[in-house]
C-alpha cells in the first residue's frame, strides 16, 4: 500500500516536472540525428527558432572501410537481402558502426543532449510495399511480418518490422496498401548498442522515404504540396513521392549510385576515387547541363556526368509516369535534391532543366556557429531525424 | 511520421532506465532538500540536547536530595513506629506505676482504704487516673487523697463523690476520685 502510494507521488512529480519542462522549457535543439550510409556516417542536429528550422551542428565521419555490397554469388541469400536490405549483420559486426565511433572521442559532447534518432540509408534497410487484404489496424503488424517471414525464408522471431499505411489508389478496392521496413532484430540492437557506446541514446531507428519526407516538410514553403524527393546516394538514388508529409511511394534505383559513377570517372581518367570526387565536386565546374547526343565537343567529365545525369533524370520520368497513371491527385510540383550527389555542381539546374519541374537543393539556415561550405543537403536525413524530438516518441 | 525498427524490449529497457535514472534525481533532491534543511534542525537539537544535559547535571542535587528525603522519611517512619511501640510499651509501664503510687497512698491512709477500681485514660500525654473504692471513714479518704498529692505523680486530686454504705453490718464511705498526673 505504502509503496503504491510512494510509486504514485513519484510518477505524480515526474509528471509536473515533464509538463513544466513542455511548458516553460521550450524545446529548441532536436535530438541527434545520424545517417548511417556505406559511405560515411553522417550527423546533424536542428534547433527550431518560433517556426523557422536551422541547421546548428553537423559532422560527418566516413568509415575506416566503406560497407561493401557482396556480388551476388557472394550473398548469402538474395530473398534476405530484399528482406534486411544488403547490409549483412556480419559485416556490421567486423567493420560496423562501433569501429566507426571506436575512434572518435567525445563526439557527443559535439551534439547538445544523449538522444538520438538513426537511420540506415543506401538501401541498408530495405523498403518495400505490400498490399494486404482489409483487416483489423491491430492485425495488420502480424500479418506484414507473416508476409514478410514468408517471402524471405527467414525466422520469424529473428524480424523486426514496421509499417505506414499508403492512401488507396482505388475506391472500391478491398485490400490495403502499407510501405514496410524491416531489419535483423541482432542488427537493430548492435546498431543501437554501438550507438549507446558512443554515448547517444538512439531513440527511434527510422527508415529512409519516412526521413525523406520530413526532410521536404522542412524546407518547403507549403509542407502539404506534392513534391518529388530525391536522394543521390553512393550506393543508390532513392525516389520519395512526398504528400502532406508522408511518404506516399518509394523506388530505389541500385543502378544509379554516386559510388559507380565515381568508379567510371576515375577508370576513364586514371585516376583513384578520391580524386575523382574532388574532380567532380569542385565547384568551378560551372554550370552544367545536359550534353545533347551530337555534342561532340562537350568537356570529357561533362559527358561522363551527362551519363548520370540521364539515369536521374530516366528515373524520375519513369516515377513521374507511373504517379500520373496511379497517384493522379498526387502529381508532384517540385523536386528536392539531397544527399551525397548534391555535391555536383548545378546538378538542380540540369535536372529542372531536363525534367521541366521546379528542382531545388535541399536547404536550411544554418547556425552562426557553423562556418565555410558545408554541403548543407547531404545533411538532409540527418536533420530530418532530429527534427524527431518535435515528434510524440 | 516516422517507423520505428528498434526492438520494444530495448526501448522498454532503455525507457526503464530512464525513469529509474529520473527517480534517482528526484530522490537525490530530495534528498539533498532534506539535509540541507535538517541543517538547522540538527543544530537547534544538538544545542537543546546540550541544554538538557546542562539542566540534568543541575537537577542532580535535587534529585539527590529528593533520594536522602525518602531514606529521611523512611527512616522516621521506622521511628514512629518504634515510638508507638514504645509509648505503648510505656504506658503499661506507667498504670504499673501509678498501681504502685496509689497502693503507698493506701498504705499511707492506715489500709482503710480499699481499692475498687482503677481506670487510667491518656491524651495527650496526661494520665488521667480514676479511683472508684470504698473507705472507712472520711478521714482515711481525706489521708488517701493527701498522700496521693504528697507523692508528686498527682499534682491535681479531686473527690468526685462519696456515699455512705452498709457493707457487712458496718457503715463504710464509697468514694470516687479523680487525679491527673504528669507526664
Amino acid at each position: 500500500m505504502e509503496c503504491d502510494l510512494r510509486f504514485a507521488t513519484m510518477s505524480a512529480i515526474l509528471s509536473t516536472i515533464q509538463r513544466a519542462k513542455r511548458r516553460f522549457l521550450k524545446r529548441s535543439y532536436g535530438w541527434t540525428g545520424i545517417e548511417i550510409g556505406c559511405h560515411a556516417l553522417r550527423m546533424a542536429q536542428v534547433r527550431k527558432l518560433e517556426d523557422r528550422w536551422q541547421l546548428a551542428t553537423v559532422w560527418s565521419v566516413e568509415h575506416a572501410t566503406p560497407y561493401v555490397r557482396a556480388t551476388e554469388t557472394e550473398s548469402d541469400s538474395a530473398a534476405c537481402e530484399e528482406t534486411f536490405g544488403w547490409l549483412a549483420p556480419s559485416m556490421l559486426r567486423e567493420q560496423g558502426l562501433g569501429t566507426t565511433l571506436d575512434h572518435l572521442e567525445n563526439l557527443d559532447s559535439l551534439f547538445l543532449g544523449k538522444k538520438c534518432a538513426a537511420t540506415l540509408s543506401d538501401g541498408l534497410i530495405a523498403y518495400r510495399e505490400l498490399e494486404l487484404p482489409v483487416c483489423a489496424p491491430t492485425e495488420v503488424r502480424s500479418l506484414l511480418q507473416s508476409e514478410i517471414t514468408l517471402e524471405s525464408e527467414c525466422d520469424f522471431e529473428d524480424l523486426l518490422t514496421d509499417y505506414w499505411e499508403l492512401p488507396s489508389n482505388r475506391p472500391r478496392s478491398t485490400t490495403n496498401s502499407f510501405g514496410a521496413v524491416s531489419i535483423d532484430r541482432s542488427t537493430a540492437i548492435l546498431l543501437a548498442n554501438d550507438l549507446l557506446n558512443a554515448g547517444f541514446e538512439c531513440r527511434v531507428l527510422d527508415a529512409m522515404p519516412c526521413a525523406m519526407a520530413r526532410a521536404t516538410s522542412m524546407v518547403m514553403d507549403d509542407p502539404n504540396a506534392t513534391s518529388l524527393a530525391i536522394e543521390l546516394g553512393y550506393q543508390q538514388t532513392t525516389i520519395t513521392l512526398v504528400h502532406d508529409g508522408q511518404p506516399i511511394l518509394s523506388r530505389a534505383s541500385r543502378s544509379i549510385g554516386l559510388l559507380s559513377f565515381l568508379e567510371r570517372v576515375a577508370q576513364s581518367f586514371e585516376i583513384n576515387i578520391a580524386d575523382a570526387q574532388t574532380l567532380l565536386f569542385q565547384t568551378s565546374t560551372g554550370r552544367m547541363k545536359l550534353p545533347n547526343a551530337e555534342d561532340d565537343f562537350a568537356n570529357p567529365l561533362q559527358q561522363k556526368l551527362s551519363g548520370f545525369l540521364q539515369g536521374i533524370a530516366h528515373e524520375i520520368d519513369r516515377t513521374l509516369h507511373y504517379v500520373q497513371r496511379v497517384h493522379r491527385t498526387m502529381v508532384p510540383t517540385q523536386i528536392v535534391l539531397m544527399g551525397e550527389g548534391t555535391r555536383i555542381p548545378s546538378i538542380a539546374s540540369a535536372v529542372e532543366e531536363h525534367v521541366g519541374l521546379s528542382t531545388s537543393t535541399w536547404s536550411l539556415n544554418i547556425s552562426e556557429s557553423l562556418f565555410g561550405n558545408q554541403q548543407i543537403a547531404t545533411y538532409a536525413v540527418a536533420s530530418a531525424l532530429s527534427s524527431l524530438a518535435w515528434e510524440e516518441v | 511520421m516516422h517507423v520505428n525498427l528498434l526492438p520494444s524490449s530495448f526501448v522498454l529497457k532503455r525507457l526503464v532506465q530512464q525513469r529509474i535514472r529520473q527517480w534517482a534525481c528526484v530522490y537525490g533532491v530530495v534528498g539533498v532538500a532534506l539535509i540541507l534543511l535538517s541543517f538547522p534542525l540538527l543544530n537547534s537539537w544538538a544545542g537543546a540536547r546540550h541544554r538538557l544535559e546542562q539542566l540534568l547535571i543541575a537537577v542532580e542535587p535535587i534529585r539527590d536530595l529528593q533520594a536522602e528525603q525518602i531514606e529521611l522519611v523512611k527512616q522516621s517512619m521506622a521511628v514512629e513506629q518504634k515510638l508507638d511501640q514504645l509509648k505503648k510499651t510505656v504506658i503499661i509501664d506507667r498504670s504499673t506505676a501509678l498501681l504502685g503510687v496509689v497502693t503507698q497512698a493506701v498504705q499511707a491512709a492506715g489500709r482503710q482504704v480499699q481499692i475498687q477500681e482503677m481506670q487510667v485514660m491518656s491524651n495527650d500525654g496526661q494520665h488521667r487516673l480514676t479511683l472508684r473504692g470504698l473507705a472507712a471513714d472520711s478521714e482515711s479518704i481525706t489521708l488517701f487523697m493527701e498522700s496521693l498529692q504528697t507523692s508528686k505523680v498527682f499534682p491535681r486530686v479531686e473527690l468526685r463523690s462519696t456515699q455512705e454504705r452498709f457493707i457487712s453490718e458496718r457503715t463504710v464511705q464509697e468514694f470516687q476520685l479523680e487525679c491527673l498526673a504528669n507526664e
